[in-house]
């Protein structure tokens, strides 16, 4: 359209244009301290141009489109150090509970009750005829035995509330896939500069994707006909509008309740990254570790003095007798023998039947540091393992660290591009109501040339 | 480069909470005085601790050992000693009465102090320690020498029982074995020990026979050089051991030194990082309030 009637409709068209940009300023204030946000940008364009004798001429401006300031490899970038970041925060936080269960002062924890237990066969070899030895023996191997149980008991609840949290992250994970699927029911693909772009949905979406980024590692995939995909691994998560299962499934093996994983193709879950994959590790991996080795150390602890123990005498003249019940081995149930807790005279120190003969204590003593496992002595067997949950427990806490400040980066990098800036929305602000004002101009403008013409007689 | 308020307060928030995350570690390490107050911080020294605290505990079990051993054999010493004496004086009323000087109602009073000596040996030989017999090998609850006596209530023999011999010992190093004990048949031994001569010295001036007082004499005085002996030997265990014990004690304080110096947190230096740790964070947390204050939205009314 050409003519004053074309001008005016140019004006019309720049006044809500602008008003158009302007309220799009005034959502990105407003929203600029949601988490999530994605800052929007007006697209305006040439509002298109017509031909006249004298070339061709512009009609104005117009909204090609709202803009959603988002950079898809930033995103992949977070949502991959979100993933260790959610492994290492999740194993930091558990060894850190483990190193305090075997915290060792100067008179408790296992490796200072081994030394107090084997010194005690000492005292009696002292003391071979003493009732008073062997009551103060007994008193220390109860203690031994009862640290035992003390920090299996703990360990075997650690791994129970691991399992606890399993659940909760699978359920939480299914729930996230839902609510990604059903967005994706209305949501296009990858396109970055759509026209009709569901802003607010998607920056839910990305908001969901995030979460689920800390919890297993994602794939995200954009298709071409619209929707996205999500794999974890090479498992199908999420396909568009639908979204697949995890499932759960209870085991008990004894004591413990473990709640196995599948993925929706019925195999056994595999990850490689995220919080779900820190905590099956520390619940079938590294904490199992730390059990298995308590459980050598009284396995070896109830056979080895138990052999020597037979072999000796008691006050009474006995032999054969056992020192610890060697029914019951491992560490959350090793126990005294019912012979010797009912009596303690029936400790045996001597080699052979004569009350003053300390061999067997002697012989039983020298257990603590004799290469019984696997080449190592008791003592340094057990010094080995604490060493070892302080090594691990560093490792988690550095490696924490390190992918918080990737994270971070990732982060940080993500607002520049995403991230409202008042000082930017301010100017925007401030341009647009200049057009805003100039299109006004326009348009009283145009009306009195309008009027000029009309009032033409 | 673009940045956006967020990213701005973003890094004011991490970079005010590292000082802090920093100052929570070293008031930990000042209120325990440790420097390692968990495996995770410093997972070698921890295990080091564990060693020293392992060789500690032994060492104090082989002091205990010791002092107890020492007790024993410090026991026995003085048994010796007051045999030692009474054999002494069984010689020098051996030579007494041996002398032609004297008659035979001479000799029977001679003979009762001999008999008297004779006793005193025979109750040390069944002396008791702690409520076991010193002198009854591994056999500590059964009395060693029993004694036959005639009708006026003299002892005629003596009888050994059981299995008084085997060695009772104790560990005072790393597989190092001591004996302690001193079984009967070294010093009391029958067959030529100080019970023996003591009787036949006895019986030798009851019957008023000279030549055989002067047997007799001699037989006493091997018996005392046997006790004697064994008497040195025990010395000079007691000597070894005690040594032992005050290289123990030395080690203890160097072991004790070194425990702390890996363990013990040296408090000057936290102290010094307290204070730098302060400025960074008031450098951090001034910074912040200037940058957020600036905005355009203030210029443009």
């Amino acid at each position: 359209m050409s003519g004053l009637f074309g001008l005016l409709q140019m004006g019309k068209r720049s006044l809500v244009a602008h008003q158009f940009a302007q309220n799009i300023v005034g959502n990105n204030i407003s929203n600029a301290g949601i988490e999530g946000y994605t800052r929007q940008t007006t697209q305006l364009g040439s509002g298109g141009s017509i031909e006249t004798p004298w070339g061709q001429i512009g009609m104005g401006v117009q909204v090609d489109g709202v803009m959603r300031s988002r950079d898809a490899l930033i995103d992949k970038m977070y949502r991959d150090s979100s993933g260790s970041l959610g492994d290492w925060e999740t194993k930091s936080f558990s060894m850190q509970n483990v190193e305090a269960m075997f915290t060792e002062s100067d008179n408790d924890g296992i490796g200072a009750r081994m030394d107090s237990f084997f010194n005690s066969w000492q005292d009696l070899a002292n003391a071979p005829e003493s009732s008073q030895a062997r009551l103060a023996l007994r008193e220390q191997a109860q203690g031994l035995v009862d640290t035992f149980h003390r920090i299996s008991n703990l360990l075997t609840s650690e791994r129970q509330s691991i399992n606890t949290q399993v659940v909760n992250v699978a359920d939480r994970i299914n729930d996230i896939s839902s609510r990604i699927a059903s967005l994706n029911e209305r949501l296009p693909g990858k396109v970055k500069l759509a026209l009709k772009q569901e802003n607010d949905a998607l920056d839910e979406r990305d908001r969901l994707l995030d979460e689920l980024s800390d919890l297993v590692d994602i794939k995200v995939i954009g298709r071409d006909e619209g929707g996205i995909a999500v794999y974890i691994g090479s498992i199908n998560l999420i396909e568009g509008p639908h979204a697949n299962k995890l499932s759960i499934e209870q085991e008990s093996n004894g004591k413990l309740s473990i709640s196995k994983l599948y993925d929706p193709g019925g195999n056994e879950l595999k990850l490689n990254n995220g919080r779900l994959k820190g905590l099956l590790e520390l619940r079938d991996v590294q904490l199992k570790k730390y059990e298995d080795r308590l459980n050598t150390l009284s396995r070896t602890l109830v056979k080895e003095v138990n052999s020597y123990h037979k072999a000796g005498y008691t006050l009474e003249g006995e032999t054969d007798i056992d020192f610890f019940d060697a029914a019951f081995i491992d560490a959350d149930s090793i126990n005294l023998s019912e012979d010797v807790l009912g009596n303690p005279d029936k400790i045996a120190a001597a080699s052979i039947d004569a009350d003053g003969d300390n061999g067997q204590a002697l012989l039983i003593s020298a257990l603590k540091d004799a290469p019984l496992v696997d080449g190592d002595g008791m003592r340094e067997f057990y010094n080995t393992l604490i060493t070892e949950v302080g090594v691990d427990s560093r490792f988690a806490i550095d490696s924490e660290e390190t992918y918080g400040v990737l994270q971070n980066q990732a982060a940080l990098q993500r607002e520049g591009v995403s991230g409202v800036s008042l000082d930017e929305e301010m100017v925007d602000m401030i341009k647009y109501e200049q057009a805003y004002r100039a299109a006004a101009r326009m348009v009283t403008t145009v009306d009195s040339m309008i009027e000029t013409i009309l009032s033409l007689k | 480069m673009r940045i956006s308020n967020k990213q701005v307060y973003l890094m004011i928030q991490r970079n005010i909470d590292r000082p802090k995350t920093n100052f929570l570690g070293l008031h930990e390490k000042l209120s325990s005085g440790r420097d390692i107050n968990r495996f995770s911080d410093n997972p070698y020294g921890a295990g080091q601790v564990e060693k020293i605290r392992a060789q500690l505990s032994k060492i104090e079990q082989y002091q205990r050992n010791i002092e107890s051993g020492l007790a024993v054999l410090n026991q026995t010493e003085s048994a010796q000693d007051r045999v030692e004496s009474q054999l002494i004086r069984a010689k020098e009323l051996a030579v007494t009465g041996a002398s032609s000087a004297k008659n035979s109602s001479d000799r029977i009073a001679i003979a009762e102090e001999v008999n008297q000596i004779l006793e005193n040996v025979l109750s040390i030989s069944n002396l008791k320690f702690r409520d076991t017999y010193l002198f009854a090998g591994v056999n500590t609850t059964e009395k060693p020498y029993t004694e036959l006596r005639d009708a006026n209530g003299d002892i005629t023999a003596v009888t050994f029982n059981a299995d008084s011999s085997g060695e009772i010992r104790h560990e005072v190093a790393d597989g190092t074995y001591v004996t302690v004990n001193t079984p009967g048949s070294n010093m009391f031994n029958l067959k030529n020990g100080p019970i023996a001569a003591l009787i036949e010295l006895r019986d030798d001036l009851l019957s008023n026979d000279i030549p055989a007082i002067r047997s007799s004499h001699d037989k006493v005085g091997d018996a005392f050089d046997n006790v004697l002996n064994e008497h040195i030997k025990i010395g000079s265990k007691t000597a070894r051991i005690s040594r032992q014990s005050e290289q123990y004690s030395t080690l203890t304080v160097d072991l004790t030194a070194y425990l702390s110096k890996i363990q013990d947190a040296d408090i000057a230096e936290l102290a010094v990082q307290l204070g730098m740790n302060e400025v960074v964070q008031r450098a951090a947390v001034g910074a912040a309030s200037r940058i957020v204050q600036t905005n355009l939205v203030d210029l443009l009314t």
